[in-house]
């Protein structure tokens, strides 16, 4: 108990500095945790959160909901919801998630658009509202920012991805004013065969950190997948296993961050 | 140093090119200079690998008849993966004989590389019946001598002559006693693979011979006997032997390394037990073994009973208790200190192993239990909390492999005497026909200590380690191949020189790149990141900072024709001591020549590098051309320049005699090496001569 007391003042600690410019903090969905957050290519509901320029893969209205309990510690839980609607040639992507307990919590929602710009090529914008919430400490602070991405299939199965969040760098406004860094990710992925996927990518904040995923997903069975993927910096690995019934889809995954610990992540979606 | 030789052997195979072979210049291949270097990184040392290149030979001089070979027979092959035996069994049973290595490359798993790799050592004869046969045992029978003689050329401080009147003061002085010198003999008598004689002698630089401490000539001696299938028995083993069982917990004596750019080999293929002919004078049972196969059922049990080396700091005559300062692993016995280390603890070994095995479905069961004829008491230093103490205890584990379609299973489970808990398990997997990946996934307590024990990890020892490493194989466009691994681990009690628990990682990625038959190239980069002790100045403790290093190489191969081979290597070592310091660069530009004098049984090789690093952190390790059954993968460091030639010379078919010259200059240095083998002057030279002759 003491053990998790003293992990929990420290992380909250480390939290409160880099706030917003924990790595992949505003990534979602339980596929995406399972291969390590090397999202940036994955055409599917959580686009949204990982890459808004991939929405426009999805040809169905999708919903998901996604849970995560980083550290197994309670208090550091997040959820996410996601709805992404097909629009013509275009998507829409309605995101929100949530971090934190009642004392300490952030909260995003996001609208994106996506849409074509060749047949290879499409661009997703996103609106956000960012806040968090102390109520006893600091009180409340938000803003209003966007996210860009880009997503891009030049060869057959070969695709490129880049997501630039918050990149006029604004900053977090209200009882405490908060830096927000600008955070960019590139990666590239491949389709090895229709049933494996590998994909790697960087992410930075130009400043406080860089770090490199890579991730992969093997559709074992017609209906059941594996996953796995790696971090350098923090050093992490990820595991997770989905299973598909017709249109709904259940992603279990497991990570294990080497100085933190385990983190246990959930996430449901379906397709209309 | 660990050694756990055989599984060189799986991972070496895997590159090891007809060419190579065929050639006598032992590494002549590009595959096996690969896993060697890579294994010497990290371990730091020049290793023995004679058990390996032994094997090599053997197999090519004893292929395997794919047509009627059993599963164990295919892994013993070692270099071909669970998956790939497990697709070419499926195939021959659908159509009943193989008739071309042609068809190899279209078995699922396999490709033009892999069955080009396995011609060699492989047949495709039609099934028939065993000609083994007791009678041609001395007719068939073959001989195989090697002497070898190698020296320093410079004079080395520990090597002078120090005045009587001193050592009469100081009888201990360390000075190294005998000559510099290094004799090797090794013979042995061998029937195809059923018997096997032999005799191993090693006299060491420095090493006395038929005087003093080793009035008996050589200071090692290492004989075996081992008779393969006679009846029930698979095998039979008297004299020296080692032990490879599971996936090294309990049992493996032999050399073993984890991470090599071989990724997808990670799971232990064991050999059970093994006749030993290496010079590793300290990982080796000696006694008697053997093998029962009992159908489904395979039963093994060993005794063994030797000396080691210890260094023993005081005697308590009236409770008989030793206290140990520590184990003498490195085989020397040159100065007064180190001959009165020697032999100084007598050890007993027995254990067993039960294997079962059904379809692709492989379980065993590993016992061993060693005693000591001392109360061993470690110093009580808080990184030993965990070390044994006593006289005698035990480990036991359980292990299997499971081979099921695409995806092989493997694992192994142990416990010692005191409880404390030890766990392997990995999977390999064939996830696209271009791409493979691999897992593995240890925790290792810190409680967990085992006497001839060796299985995956970052460290060379066993215990204290939690880790899980990531590997992946693509081939990416025809010619072109990506290799890559990810490996993270902690160690949760502290260690030797680390005050706190620590951690780190450390990835590598290479691309191969085959240009035409004759051409091929490969781009390397290795990264670790690892906690290392460090003391500020004026402090008591220290504190666990990351020590980074970052290595390039990009190396380039030419067999231009039969005559010349041309191979050129660029290599850059980046280390930082610890975060903020500035980076330590080494560099080293080498280019080998290699020709084969037409229609002469001579053929040479030479190489001429220049090196230049900050620091000896920066070092970089190469790989060197040798003398058959010898290796050399010296580390270069400092700046200056190395050249060495090798000459092989066959007057006779059963005779070849090989001559090797090899020479450092330094640049910024006055001195070479330091201690008892300081040398006053900036260069230092090696001589070597080796005969070899097969009657």
């Amino acid at each position: 108990m003491m053990k998790i007391k003293i992990l929990l003042s420290g992380l909250l600690l480390m939290f409160s500095l880099h706030l917003f410019a924990q790595h992949d903090k505003w990534q979602a969905g339980a596929r995406s945790a399972a291969m390590g957050n090397a999202s940036i290519a994955n055409q599917d509901v959580w686009a949204g959160f990982n890459n808004p320029a991939a929405l426009t893969g999805l040809d169905a209205i999708s919903t998901g909901v996604f849970y995560e309990n980083r550290f197994l510690v309670s208090e550091m839980s997040s959820a996410a919801l996601a709805i992404a609607i097909p629009v013509g040639q275009g998507a829409i992507g309605i995101n929100y998630s949530r971090f934190g307990y009642s004392l300490y919590n952030e909260n995003r929602v996001g609208i994106a658009y996506a849409m074509p710009l060749a047949d290879w090529l499409s661009m997703g914008v996103q609106f956000d509202y960012l806040g968090s919430v102390q109520p006893q400490a600091y009180g409340n602070s938000h803003i209003l920012s966007f996210d860009i991405g880009i997503f891009a299939e030049p060869a057959e199965n070969f695709f490129f991805g880049a997501h630039i969040f918050n990149p006029a760098n604004i900053g977090l406004n209200g009882d405490v004013d908060r830096n927000i860094p600008t955070a960019m990710r590139v990666g590239i992925a491949y389709w090895f065969s229709k049933k494996t996927l590998a994909s790697v990518e960087a992410e930075t904040d130009m400043n406080t950190y860089t770090t490199f995923k890579a991730g992969v997903e093997y559709k074992m069975l017609e209906q059941f997948s594996l996953m796995a993927g790696v971090n350098v910096k923090p050093v992490r690995a990820s595991f997770g296993a989905a299973y598909e019934w017709n249109s709904l889809r259940l992603d279990l995954a497991y990570s294990y961050h080497q100085q933190l610990g385990n983190s246990p992540h959930i996430g449901i979606s379906y397709a209309f | 140093m660990h050694f756990k030789l055989y599984y060189i052997i799986i991972a070496a195979f895997l590159l090891v090119s007809v060419r190579g072979l065929s050639q006598d210049i032992p590494g002549s291949d590009t595959g096996l200079d690969n896993v060697i270097e890579s294994i010497a990184e990290q371990l730091d040392a020049e290793l023995d690998y004679t058990d390996l290149v032994e094997r090599l030979y053997e197999l090519s001089a004893n292929p395997i008849n794919l047509n009627e070979a059993t599963e164990d027979d295919l892994q013993s092959l070692l270099f071909l993966t669970e998956f790939q035996v497990f697709n070419l069994i499926k195939y021959r049973d659908e159509v009943g004989q193989i008739y071309s290595f042609y068809e190899l490359q279209y078995i699922y798993g396999f490709d033009e590389e892999v069955s080009r790799l396995i011609m060699p050592f492989v047949t495709l004869e039609a099934k028939s019946e065993s000609t083994e046969n007791w009678k041609n045992m001395f007719k068939y029978g073959r001989n195989d001598l090697f002497l070898r003689w190698e020296r320093v050329l410079e004079e080395q401080q520990g090597y002078i002559p120090i005045a009587d009147s001193i050592l009469e003061e100081d009888p201990d002085k360390s000075r190294l006693l005998g000559s510099p010198d290094k004799l090797y003999v090794r013979y042995k008598f061998y029937y195809k693979d059923k018997l096997s004689i032999g005799l191993t002698a090693e006299k060491d630089p420095g090493e006395q011979f038929f005087q003093g401490a080793q009035k008996y000539g050589f200071d090692y001696y290492s004989g075996h006997f081992q008779l393969r299938d006679v009846g029930r028995f698979k095998t039979i083993n008297l004299g020296d032997y080692s032990v490879q069982f599971g996936q090294g917990l309990v049992a493996w004596s032999s050399m073993s390394f984890g991470k090599t750019p071989y990724v997808m080999d990670v799971a232990r293929k064991a050999r059970g037990i093994n006749r030993y002919t290496s010079t590793n004078e300290n990982q080796f049972f000696r006694g008697a073994a053997t093998t029962v196969d009992l159908g489904n059922f395979e039963a093994s049990a060993f005794f063994s009973y030797k000396p080691i080396d210890a260094n023993i700091d005081q005697t308590d005559t009236l409770d008989a208790i030793q206290t140990v300062s520590s184990f003498q692993n490195v085989g020397y016995h040159r100065t007064p200190s180190e001959i009165a280390d020697r032999n100084s603890i007598q050890e007993i070994i027995a254990g067993g192993n039960v294997k079962y095995s059904y379809k692709n479905l492989r379980l065993g069961s590993t016992f061993a239990w060693y005693n000591y004829d001392v109360d061993l008491m470690l110093p009580d230093q808080p990184y030993r909390l965990f070390d044994f103490q006593g006289s005698s205890f035990y480990n036991a584990g359980l292990d299997f492999r499971w081979q099921v379609q695409k995806l092989g299973l493997f694992g192994e489970m142990a416990i010692n005497d005191a409880g404390y808990p030890a766990l392997v398990a990995g999977a390999t997997a064939s996830i696209a026909p271009q791409m493979a990946m691999s897992v593995v996934y240890r925790d290792v307590s810190p409680g967990y200590y085992a006497g001839y024990a060796s299985a995956f990890g970052e460290n060379s020892s066993i215990g204290n380690e939690k880790g899980f490493f990531i590997g992946t194989d693509v081939s990416l466009f025809p010619g072109w191949k990506f290799r890559g691994y990810f490996d993270m681990f902690v160690f949760p009690w502290i260690a030797y020189q680390a005050n706190a628990p620590s951690d780190g990682f450390d990835w590598f990625a290479q691309v191969d790149y085959q240009l035409s038959r004759s051409v091929s190239m490969f781009w390397r980069f290795k990264g670790q990141e690892k906690d290392d002790a460090y003391t500020p100045e004026g402090a008591y403790f220290g504190v666990m900072l990351p020590e980074k290093s970052f290595k390039a190489r990009y190396s380039i191969d030419i067999k231009a024709d039969k005559q010349w081979r041309l191979k050129s290597q660029l290599e850059y070592n980046g280390f930082t001591p610890k975060p903020d310091d500035p980076v330590e660069h080494g560099y080293l530009l080498s280019q080998d020549l290699i020709w084969d004098v037409p229609d002469m049984p001579l053929r040479f090789a030479s190489r001429f590098a220049v090196f230049k690093t900050d620091t000896y952190n920066a070092r970089i390790y190469a790989y060197e051309y040798d003398v058959l059954y010898a290796f050399s993968i010296p580390a270069y460091y400092y700046q200056g320049k190395r050249m060495y030639l090798l000459m092989k010379y066959s007057p006779l078919d059963q005779l070849d005699i090989w001559f090797r010259i090899a020479r450092t200059y330094y640049n910024n240095r006055d001195v070479v090496s330091s201690g008892l083998t300081e040398i006053d002057a900036p260069h230092k030279t090696d001589v070597k001569l080796q005969i070899r002759y097969k009657f």
